[in-house]
């Protein structure tokens, strides 16, 4: 992974004392809250509803176990012993103390981390496959390019006062596993003709009040443009996106309002006048960050392991788990593992600073030091030698990470939802809650099969709703929580915005309606069909009908 | 208004002249886009600097080849917020060449001064008694910058590619 | 504690407290608290001259956010009447190690869903 060398250490300390005397002016009232918000924004600290809100970025969701350690030394010592993972491979912490936060950021520092730019009008933390590096389907790791991407947008003096946030993921693999078309811009790394690889640029996604798909805007570019073809996207964005409406300020209005061949054209244009300067990407350093991402010193192993196999015929549980959360490695011998944060009836997403230690000493164990998280709320050990599977998978059943669970019913996302956030218009927490006890039985789980449901408290959409197979999005109807639901989303390759399939149902109804979903789909599918690919095949109706009867009921 | 000019506090030589009001025979006056529209001529023939005050919504592009007569362009900030100008402060410098004053004018922090500097803006109204201090402290915050841009610091590619060669 | 008006309608003023975030609500004292039970009740007519009195504290750097919400007496004592109020007044539901007053079903969900606790055993 991507080790600092003395200009990006010196940035984040700089950074910090940046910060520290704007909290200085705050709190001597030199500087009005007005004035701070963006500031604060831009150092990832929200003032939600109980507290303060930290979120310190995760760069493309990869962190190294001693990261992790500060990561819970964070939890300990400034918050109430516990963090939240979230949809964009950040972590939040909900208690931090204003005062407190400049010391959080040179600790973070300190372990080559940071806060910066996780919040506020400007690019945000840049995400990529949390398989990136070892997953079997992949053209070339992404990261590389996140990483070059994160430090040039990083305190770009151009595009720190956009007219409305900005997100760009990267993928590198056959399958996308980031929602790179869910994402103001997109890059998925492709081959040309000349077996080049490159990038195919893509603008214009996003949740929120208006779900879109990106389009594409250029069908390949070659890597050392990169930068300067994201300058002129930018520049043309901060230019004419929308300053009169913060609900139609995104770049994906500015696409919709002119069309992506009108962009296409004024990026173009400005880019055409500053491709070959300062911009221009020398191979050096492409191959410097490369060497900050090439693969381990793998041992020779054989592709199966004898060990892993028996206990999988023997032990039904090991089996289970592998089976969810276990994928292929590019590499004979290893797997990749998923930590399901999605324990039965609590949080998603959440970890505790015990946690935290515990997950990061079996990283320096089982996964060469290094782990991910994903933009679904769990955690990727990216390294593990299959013969470690057993005694891995024990570890984690003691922690409490083992849930058997990954892609199934029970790995919901949510956001943090009206517990935690000023947005929300209803709590999203309790809901998974529910629905994971209710489909708690692991055998009715894995006969379900893939099933990713996804929960909203507003229509913000951090909880990508939007996306899920199922997803719910939490509204206020005269001051009581009721909840809409969504079928048929779906946030990779065969990208789809779910349609809203009748009026919202109470907190008491909405589980009872998932769980009726759900049974719809297994007394309609067929062999070898999905819950998404039954939905394809019968649409809505059959499922509308069996919620809302033969006519639709007037909200109550 | 006083300004910040070179890293000093200086007294601004420049009169910026209402939309309704007599450009005076000589001094430096600032105008607006559509004054400058309607009398370029006099204005280029007068004796004396004139410099365009653009609004955020308005650009370079719309000076043109006109910026040789200028020798200063003011861009406007209608909230912090607002960032447009710093695209349009980037354009002036990179895209036109253009080497006479650019100058803030608005509603600007002074969290934003290395920003502001970044992108080529060398002198901004000063509105709330910031001070040279202030500037001084905010365009040194940040030692090396992880981008180019139109002035400041050499940006860490640049460094990285220097110590790659020697 | 001024008594309701005849509609019955009474008012907390709320805000965050600047340095550590948490809620609080203004108290008989003209300072803050965090425990609702403590804050002062405005009936309609009493909220204008309350809120620009809270003003001066936002102005001062001592909170941030300052508004007026409406509360009803309850069994319990005094709740206010918007459930993201009482998410606020109370804490959130779902972790029981943030709640900051012992409502009784505050915590529970349907489903026999609880609020869970880091503490271990």
């Amino acid at each position: 992974m991507y080790k600092y060398d003395d200009i990006d250490h010196a940035l984040v300390r700089e950074r910090v004392e940046q910060f520290r005397d704007q909290v200085a002016r705050r709190l001597s009232g030199e500087l009005t809250e007005e004035q701070f918000r963006p500031l604060r924004l831009m150092n990832g600290l929200y003032l939600q509803l109980n507290a303060y809100m930290l979120r310190v970025a995760i760069p493309y969701g990869v962190l190294s176990s001693g990261q992790m350690r500060t990561l819970a030394h964070l939890a300990r010592a400034y918050d109430r012993g516990y963090g939240h993972f979230t949809t964009r491979q950040n972590i939040q912490y909900n208690w931090p103390k204003l005062e407190d936060v400049p010391d959080m950021l040179a600790d973070l520092a300190a372990a080559e981390m940071h806060a910066i730019q996780t919040s506020g009008n400007c690019i945000r933390n840049v995400t990529a496959d949390p398989f990136a590096g070892v997953a079997d389907d992949e053209i070339e790791d992404p990261r590389i390019w996140a990483e070059i991407v994160r430090q040039w947008s990083s305190l770009h003096p151009e595009f720190s006062f956009l007219p409305r946030k900005f997100k760009i993921a990267v993928t590198g693999a056959a399958t996308d596993r980031t929602a790179v078309r869910f994402h103001d811009i997109g890059l998925i790394m492709r081959r040309n003709w000349d077996g080049e690889v490159g990038f195919e640029v893509l603008v214009g996604g996003g949740m929120g009040r208006t779900p879109m798909i990106a389009k594409t805007i250029r069908k390949f570019l070659p890597k050392r443009d990169l930068l300067s073809y994201l300058e002129a996207i930018l520049r043309i964005y901060n230019l004419m996106g929308r300053r009169d409406n913060k609900y139609k300020a995104r770049i994906k209005i500015l696409v919709h309002e002119l069309g992506i061949d009108e962009l296409g054209d004024l990026v173009e244009d400005e880019w055409a006048r500053i491709k070959d300067g300062a911009l221009l990407l020398p191979d050096a350093e492409i191959r410097r960050i490369e060497e900050q991402f090439r693969p381990p010193e793998y041992e020779d192993l054989p592709a199966e392991d004898t060990g892993v196999e028996a206990l999988k015929f023997e032990d039904r549980d090991f089996a289970r788990w592998v089976r969810a959360n276990v994928a292929p490695h590019r590499r004979p011998g290893y797997a990749i593992v998923t930590l399901s944060l999605k324990p039965e009836g609590a949080p998603p997403g959440d970890v505790t600073a015990d946690q935290m230690d515990a997950v990061a000493a079996l990283a320096e164990r089982f996964s060469l030091d290094e782990l991910r998280a994903t933009h679904e709320q769990n955690l990727v050990f990216p390294y593990v030698r299959q013969k470690d599977l057993p005694a891995l998978w024990r570890q984690l059943q003691v922690l409490g990470l083992a849930s058997p669970n990954v892609g199934l019913v029970g790995d919901i996302i949510a956001c943090p939802g009206l517990d935690f956030c000023s947005l929300a218009n209803a709590r999203s927490i309790p809901v998974a809650e529910r629905i994971s006890m209710r489909f708690a039985d692991l055998a009715r789980q894995h006969d379900i099969g893939e099933l990713r449901i996804k929960i909203s408290g507003c229509i913000n959409a951090c909880g990508h709703h939007h996306v899920g197979h199922i997803g719910i999005l939490g509204v206020d109807r005269k001051g009581e929580e009721y909840y809409q639901v969504t079928l048929g989303g779906a946030p990779g390759d065969d990208a789809a915005v779910g349609a809203i399939i009748g009026p919202a149902l109470s907190s008491d109804d909405v589980v009872d309606a998932v769980e009726t979903i759900v049974e719809t789909y297994v007394a309609l599918r067929r062999e070898g069909e999905w819950f998404i690919d039954t939905y394809r095949r019968v649409g809505a109706e059959p499922f509308k009908a069996r919620i809302y009867g033969g006519e639709v009921d007037a909200a109550a | 208004m006083p300004l910040l000019k070179g890293g000093t506090i200086v007294d601004d030589p420049w009169l910026t002249v209402a939309e309704d009001d007599p450009i005076p025979e000589a001094g430096a006056v600032i105008v607006g886009l559509k004054r400058w529209r309607a009398e370029r001529e006099r204005l280029i023939l007068r004796d004396g600097p004139v410099g365009v005050r653009l609004t955020a919504d308005q650009t370079p592009g719309e000076l043109g080849d006109d910026l040789e007569f200028l020798d200063l362009v003011a861009l406007e900030f209608p909230a912090f917020t607002d960032g447009r100008s710093y695209s349009n402060a980037r354009r002036l410098r990179e895209r036109f060449g253009f080497e006479g004053e650019v100058r803030a004018v608005g509603d600007v922090l002074r969290d934003q001064y290395l920003f502001l500097m970044r992108c080529g803006f060398d002198a901004l109204e000063v509105r709330s008694g910031e001070t040279a201090e202030a500037w001084a402290a905010a365009t040194r915050a940040i030692t090396t910058p992880m981008q180019p841009a139109a002035a400041g610091a050499a940006p860490a590619i640049s460094l990285r590619e220097r110590r790659a060669q020697g | 504690m001024a008594k309701s008006t005849a509609d019955g309608s009474l008012f907390a003023i709320t805000a965050n407290d600047l340095r550590n975030g948490l809620v609080v609500y203004l108290d008989d004292g003209r300072g803050w608290t965090e425990d609702l039970g403590r804050a002062c009740l405005f009936a309609a007519d009493g909220l204008e001259a309350a809120l620009a009195d809270a003003a001066g504290a936002e102005a001062s750097g001592q909170v941030v956010g300052v508004y007026e919400i409406a509360v009803e007496r309850a069994e319990e004592g005094v709740r206010p009447v918007r459930f993201r109020e009482r998410i606020r007044a109370f804490g959130p539901s779902t972790h029981v190690d943030f709640r900051r007053a012992d409502v009784p079903g505050h915590l529970d969900h349907p489903d026999g869903v609880t609020a869970v606790s880091f503490a271990r055993p």
